[in-house]
């Protein structure tokens, strides 16, 4: 830049520092939007990916049925009928979304044996496994109305110590549950989710009969011909997809909170400039 | 002798609203190198939008500007650009002087437009100030000085980089009479000095009784108005 230019440009800003601090203020806070915004986008697209990774667990395939549901009753014949060397696991889910005080959380029913089983080694299942828990725990689970288990961070932001019992609010009736455990070191994707007994989900949900879904693990050798085995066994209304496909419909539809986030942010930045060199 | 300027049929609209107002409409004329012409001609005739063309500011809708044997119309945007810079020199009616640069420093900043740095810059500057009697000002601030000093500080800018033609717009126009009866016969000597053609617009009598020759601006056609009858010493 030429001598000369250079010191009419910053004669001009020293000249009218009034100017210089609002353009320098209004550019910040531009900035400092769309940097704001980024991060919590980026933030909440993390800790949805990880609820899901929580939710989804190990499994590669899901059955999914309409608003129904699926009929409990598949489940069973499925384990069944698959070939005991065939290389597919199976559990069942039952979800919905509760309130536990002014929190909205999502309450999983599992089978803590077939989720341990489809977790296989070295993942960690969506439910107490029973290899690890105590006898008592897995007693007061099965057996124990309201049982229900949260991460142990949830748990400290709700002030809820094990045993304590709560107020859950499903479908605008209220309903006790009781803390019977906490997971330690559970990971940001269980921060809203809480665990209970398939069982105890159907009846709370109002699906007493009926599964959300069913998870399905194919590993080992050519899973191909056991999964067209799965598809076989299938009634019309169900469907047996993958996970990733799964997913990848849940982030296009926050795909277009992202973009709404952003506009927000480049509009707010916009306005800022308009206010600055509108002077 | 040399024909610097020649504009040949050249034409300009503009729209205003669902009208189209012809300003220019095959204006003719030729001006010799180191004549002073000055374009009269009443309010809206188009004498601005005349300049604008000549210097390549704004384009024509037909016809050609041929400056110093070179076609301005036949350049793109960058080429008039310093194709102007360098050849060009402008006053205004409103001095367009930069308020946060001081008075040297104004003039200064044509030369480094042109490639001009440091010492040998200030030096063509402070002369171009000592040509209109602002030596003992360079430092000031141009918004201390009067109406007649920042009009010569303006010719003074328009000439340092010693252009082949001076466009001026109502360089009068924003001055008192007794300014303008001492900055004009300063802008007419030194371009004269310096074999500068100059072309000024204007509506002040006095101004193109100074002139080498008046043409006036009529109907988008530039025609040869009554021979002035005074000349600048």
């Amino acid at each position: 830049m030429m001598p000369t230019l250079r010191a009419a440009s910053l004669r001009h800003l020293l000249r009218h520092p009034a100017q210089l601090a609002l353009a320098l203020i209004g550019l910040t806070l531009g900035v400092g939007t769309i940097v704001a915004v980024d991060v919590a986008t980026a933030s909440s697209q993390r800790a949805f990916e990880l609820s899901l990774q929580a939710v989804n667990g190990a499994a590669t395939h899901q059955i999914t049925g309409g608003p129904r549901g699926i009929d409990e009753r598949l489940y069973p014949q499925l384990r069944t009928h698959a070939n005991a060397g065939a290389p597919l696991r199976f559990a069942p889910l039952v979800t919905g979304y509760v309130g536990v005080g002014e929190r909205t959380m999502q309450l999983l029913g599992v089978d803590p044996f077939a989720a341990a089983q489809l977790a296989g080694e070295g993942q960690v299942a969506a439910a107490p496994d029973p290899a690890t828990e105590g006898v008592e725990g897995l007693r007061r689970w099965f057996s124990e109305p309201g049982a229900v288990v949260m991460s142990a961070a949830t748990a400290r932001q709700l002030g809820l110590a094990v045993n304590s019992r709560f107020d859950v609010t499903v479908g605008g009736v209220r309903q006790r549950a009781t803390l019977i455990g906490r997971i330690e070191d559970a990971g940001a994707g269980f921060d809203a989710a809480l665990l209970t007994d398939i069982a105890q989900a159907q009846e709370w949900l109002g699906r007493v009969g009926r599964l959300s879904r069913i998870d399905v693990r194919a590993s080992g050798g050519a899973p191909e011909a056991a999964l067209a085995w799965l598809r076989a066994q299938l009634p019309a209304d169900l469907e047996l997809h993958t996970t990733r496909a799964a997913a990848r419909e849940s982030f296009a539809m926050t795909d277009a909170f992202t973009t709404n986030l952003k506009a927000m942010s480049l509009l707010a930045l916009l306005v800022g400039t308009f206010l600055i060199y509108g002077r | 002798m040399r024909t610097m300027l020649i504009v040949r049929s050249l034409s300009r609209s503009f729209r205003e609203g669902g009208r189209v107002h012809q300003v220019l409409d095959g204006a003719d004329a030729q001006v010799r190198c180191g004549e002073t012409v000055a374009v009269t001609g009443r309010s809206g005739s188009g004498k601005s939008t005349l300049l604008n063309l000549i210097s390549g500011i704004d384009r024509a809708d037909r016809g050609t500007v041929e400056i110093d044997g070179r076609d301005v119309t036949a350049m793109g945007e960058p080429a008039r650009t310093l194709f102007r810079r360098a050849h060009i020199g402008f006053v205004y009616q409103f001095f367009n002087l930069i308020p946060t640069l001081d008075v040297e420093e104004n003039v200064r900043l044509v030369l480094e437009l042109n490639g001009a740095r440091g010492a040998q810059a200030r030096e063509r500057s402070l002369a171009a100030l000592a040509d209109v009697d602002l030596r003992e000002r360079a430092h000031s601030a141009v918004d201390q000085l009067s109406g007649g000093e920042q009009q010569r500080v303006a010719i003074a800018r328009a000439l340092v980089h010693r252009p082949g033609l001076l466009l001026a717009d109502e360089p009068t126009g924003n001055l008192d009479e007794q300014t303008a009866a001492e900055v004009l016969p300063v802008l007419l000597s030194l371009a004269r000095a310096r074999g500068t053609t100059v072309v000024i617009v204007t509506h002040d009598l006095a101004l193109s009784r100074l002139a080498d020759r008046v043409l006036e601006l009529r109907e988008g056609r530039l025609h040869d108005a009554a021979a002035p009858r005074a000349r600048a010493s």
